[in-house]
């Protein structure tokens, strides 16, 4: 804002001495500037990181303000299940995490299960029904996360599940010592309260969709079809599917493994029906055709498998089920492998050493060599669109495993989320622009900015180097307790331990808050032209642009990359 | 709630935009906390320096107290005038700050300003050091530190001949108190002005001050190359009293070298690596020297 200039008219005007009269604040010299700074909201890395689209940078800050339920609030913007991904996802958020290149990501996943774990979140059913219905078959996260969605959006969902118990995966493929049981029926409780129904033991024909006057459909049946590797002798007791096993489990607490077990598999699967089969009694070794840096099964997972005991043996491949007279499995023949040239996915092709073969004892072998999408259950084929859930029916849409791509639990949150977006935008003729709602460069997709209730920030994400990194001491990262080993082979009890509150609040404390002015006045402090304030009435700061110069220095002395310098149009 | 990085009490402002200060000036910044310090009741001296410029043309002035400005050599011995004018008035509430660059404290000023912190004049007086006489055209003064490029500096173009220790000299005066602060220090800056406000007598404050222009760096670097200083111990944070009772007041968190300082900056580049070898030594002993100093108190 501009000053008045004094000006003296004539001789008479003039004081006796050379004294001042007012301030220089006439002098616009904004003029000088080729550059303006701009508070602007940015894209963290972790928001690019979340294949489920959770507003991670938003939830930290709000726990950072106390506001332990708000924080929870936000999550439920996006992601029914925070109890539930703070526990069995693999934090893709923290690869990205700026703090990673300072001391160590910032304990996302831990925040998330604390946050879910002591705040309240309060499920209502929606204000208005909107008059339409949809089916969703399959209960797992996938299709439970689309009902939720629509459920708020005020359509009446019934959910088809075959199994006796809702889940789907979660309950049936995840050991409880990664997710236990009160934790799951806690979060799906939440659906229930909301009045979404559920039709367990049952499946749905196409028939009787159409019968029953349905106005659009969502397939999440997963991925549980046996990628068989056909060994000789495969045939015959004492060879279980991964899968099933798991399944045997899960539904039966424990079943009781005597003498050696022997996985064959690299993935996650495999690792826990590793862990499984530990606690169920046995003797556990994994066989893996590659290396253990190839392993697709998650690192932590990995590590925590070989603490617990697991033995593993690597670059091998089987070949045949040894089976006694009696018909008893006593171990598996192996052949060595080497590995090959890269092939065109860039992963090394295994070569087979058939002159260098041996036996691995065992009594019990468990197949995890992979699972594949299963059949859609209706006479339908998948036809990606934009919104990646299209079919054949308009009025049909798939998400999750079945659909194939990544398959993990936030992923299939996030496709959840995407049906409910697609069936919304079809039920309701709305035109959607699936670019404009996603993540731009991330992985996810963000239900605010469908609902036009929150923006995903459009300006770059914040690299490292625009870290203030001088405003944030060294720390380091917050880890869960983890339960001696002793405890842990006893039983199915939780492993890792959830973080407690003070704890929490200082790793939340961690946070940059890459891109996102949280008004720690430094701008403002540091402005050489007095010409920044804080906003009168709202958040935010002011610049005076009459009086700013453009130095810059506000920009480079923001903590967190949340002021940027753009060109003056001269 | 997340706290700001810096607590400062005072929100009015003493400095007001629209000054003639080129982009990035710290000598602004430097005047914008100390004079939140000391307040409304203040007078400030300011002899021939980039300040006479920064203020404004007459009948403007961009600071909100009264200003005297006044010859190249005289800014002490003209605090004192104007601290005897207030006392004969009855005015002794208002504190007296003589606001003088390095040249006019180091070289030209100094034979004024050792004289009243001999007499112990009841004034504050401030140095904002830039390292050389930036506003006519970056000449060398005794406060340039060795390495340095200046356009009047001969054999190679390079300083050779140490910065002038100031504070130790000033301290040596037996004055009440004689502080080093840093524009990338507000809080510190601020409370060492508090400080000296309430003592009454001599006392002096050393406070660097980037200038972009002189010291060839791009505008919006210039807090963080002064914050450079004193993390890489080159410029530390300290205060004396009463001649000895020497404080550290920041301790770096971990070892930055005096490399991190030199290389953002266009002044330093005919160094050699000898050289910054040397300097590195150099601020590792004096950090050393002042590490035990304190500790003997």
């Amino acid at each position: 804002m501009l000053g008045k200039l004094v000006q003296f008219h004539s001789i008479e005007e003039l004081p006796d001495s050379p004294v001042t009269k007012g301030t220089t604040l006439w002098n616009p010299t904004g003029t000088w500037r080729s550059v303006r700074p701009i508070h602007v909201s940015r894209l963290s890395p972790c928001l690019l990181g979340c294949p489920a689209g959770n507003p991670v940078e938003t939830f930290i800050r709000l726990i950072e303000e106390g506001d332990v339920d708000g924080a929870l609030s936000a999550i439920h913007e996006e992601n029914p299940f925070p109890a539930i991904c703070g526990r069995v996802c693999f934090h893709p958020c923290e690869d990205r995490c700026n703090r990673g290149s300072l001391d160590g990501p910032v304990a996302i996943h831990l925040l998330e299960r604390w946050v879910a774990d002591r705040g309240t979140w309060k499920p209502v059913p929606p204000e208005k029904e909107n008059g339409k219905s949809v089916a969703i078959l399959g209960s797992g996260p996938a299709g439970l996360t689309a009902a939720y969605h629509l459920r708020r959006m005020g359509y009446a969902v019934t959910v088809y599940e075959k199994d006796r118990k809702l889940g789907g995966l979660l309950r049936y493929g995840i050991p409880a010592y990664r997710l236990p049981r009160k934790v799951l029926n806690r979060e799906i409780k939440n659906l229930r309260k909301m009045g979404i129904v559920f039709k367990t033991g049952k499946s749905l024909t196409e028939e009787e969709f159409d019968a029953r006057g349905f106005d659009a459909a969502i397939l999440c049946v997963g991925a549980q079809k046996f990628r068989d590797p056909k060994l000789v002798h495969q045939e015959g007791k004492g060879v279980w599917q991964a899968l099933e096993f798991l399944r045997g489990v899960n539904e039966n607490d424990r079943v009781s493994l005597q003498g050696k077990a022997l996985i064959i598999g690299g993935g996650n699967a495999a690792i826990d029906a590793a862990r499984s089969a530990l606690r169920c009694g046995a003797d556990v070794t994994i066989a893996y055709r590659r290396t253990r840096e190839e392993m697709p099964a998650f690192g932590e997972e990995v590590e925590a498998a070989m603490e617990e005991g697991v033995n593993f043996v690597f670059q091998v491949a089987p070949q045949s089920i040894k089976r006694g007279s009696d018909g008893q499995v006593t171990g598996v023949g192996f052949v060595k492998t080497r590995p090959g040239k890269p092939d065109e996915t860039g992963r090394r092709k295994v070569i087979i050493n058939p002159h260098e073969t041996f036996t691995i004892e065992a009594d019990q072998v468990i197949l995890a060599t992979g699972e594949v999408p299963a059949d859609l259950p209706w006479d339908l084929e998948i036809r990606y669109g934009e919104s990646l859930c299209e079919t054949d029916r308009e009025d049909v849409f798939v998400a999750g495993d079945v659909a194939g791509r990544q398959r993990t639990v936030a992923y299939a949150i996030g496709w959840g989320k995407r049906a409910a977006i697609a069936v919304d935008a079809y039920l309701q003729s709305k035109k959607v622009n699936f670019n404009k709602i996603a993540v731009p460069g991330g992985e996810g997709i963000s239900m605010r900015a469908y609902l036009g209730t929150a923006q995903i920030p459009d300006k770059p994400v914040v690299p490292y180097e625009e870290v203030n990194t001088y405003y944030f001491p060294e720390s380091e990262a917050a880890r869960g307790r983890v339960l001696p080993k002793q405890k842990r082979l006893e039983g199915f009890n939780e492993v890792v331990q959830g973080l407690a509150s003070p704890q929490a609040r200082n790793e939340a404390a961690r946070c940059f808050h890459c891109g996102d002015c949280v008004m720690c006045d430094n701008c403002l402090i540091f402005c050489p032209d007095v010409a920044i304030s804080r906003a009168e009435g709202k958040e935010g700061y002011d610049i005076d642009l009459d009086h700013c110069k453009g130095c810059g220095i506000c920009a480079r002395e923001c903590p967190r990359g949340a002021i940027i310098m753009v060109e003056e149009n001269i | 709630m997340i706290e700001p990085n810096y607590s400062i009490e005072e929100e009015r402002e003493f400095l007001h935009p629209g000054h003639l200060a080129c982009q990035g000036c710290g000598a602004t910044i430097a005047i914008r906390y100390v004079l939140k310090a000391l307040g409304e009741k203040t007078v400030v001296v300011i002899p021939a320096c980039c300040w006479s410029i920064i203020a404004g043309l007459f009948p403007s002035s961009c600071l909100g107290v009264p200003l005297i400005h006044t010859a190249f050599e005289t800014s002490a011995v003209a605090a004192t005038g104007a601290r005897a004018a207030l006392d004969m008035q009855g005015k002794e509430d208002v504190h007296v700050l003589a606001w003088a660059g390095d040249g006019g404290t180091f070289d030209i000023g100094f034979q004024a300003l050792s004289g009243a912190a001999e007499r112990n004049e009841n004034i504050l007086y401030c140095c904002y050091d830039n390292e050389a006489y930036m506003n006519t055209g970056i000449q060398r003064s005794s406060a340039t530190p060795v390495g340095a490029w200046t356009t009047t500096t001969p054999k190679g173009g390079l300083e050779d001949r140490p910065k002038k220790n100031i504070v130790r000299i000033m301290a040596a005066h037996g004055i009440p108190y004689a502080a080093t602060a840093n524009v990338a220090f507000p809080d510190d800056l601020y409370r060492k002005a508090k400080k000296a406000a309430s003592i009454r007598g001599m006392k002096f404050i050393h406070i660097l001050s980037p200038c972009p222009t002189g010291w060839r760096i791009p505008s919006s670097e210039s807090v963080e190359v002064a914050r450079l200083a004193t993390l890489t111990n080159l410029f530390p944070l300290y205060e004396v009293e009463n001649g000895t009772d020497l404080t550290v007041n920041y301790i770096p968190p971990k070892k930055v070298t005096v490399e991190n300082y030199l290389r953002p900056q266009g002044r330093f580049h005919l160094m050699s690596e000898e050289e910054k070898e040397g300097i590195q030594r150099q601020v590792d002993a004096a950090w050393e020297a002042l590490l035990r100093e304190a500790k003997k108190r």
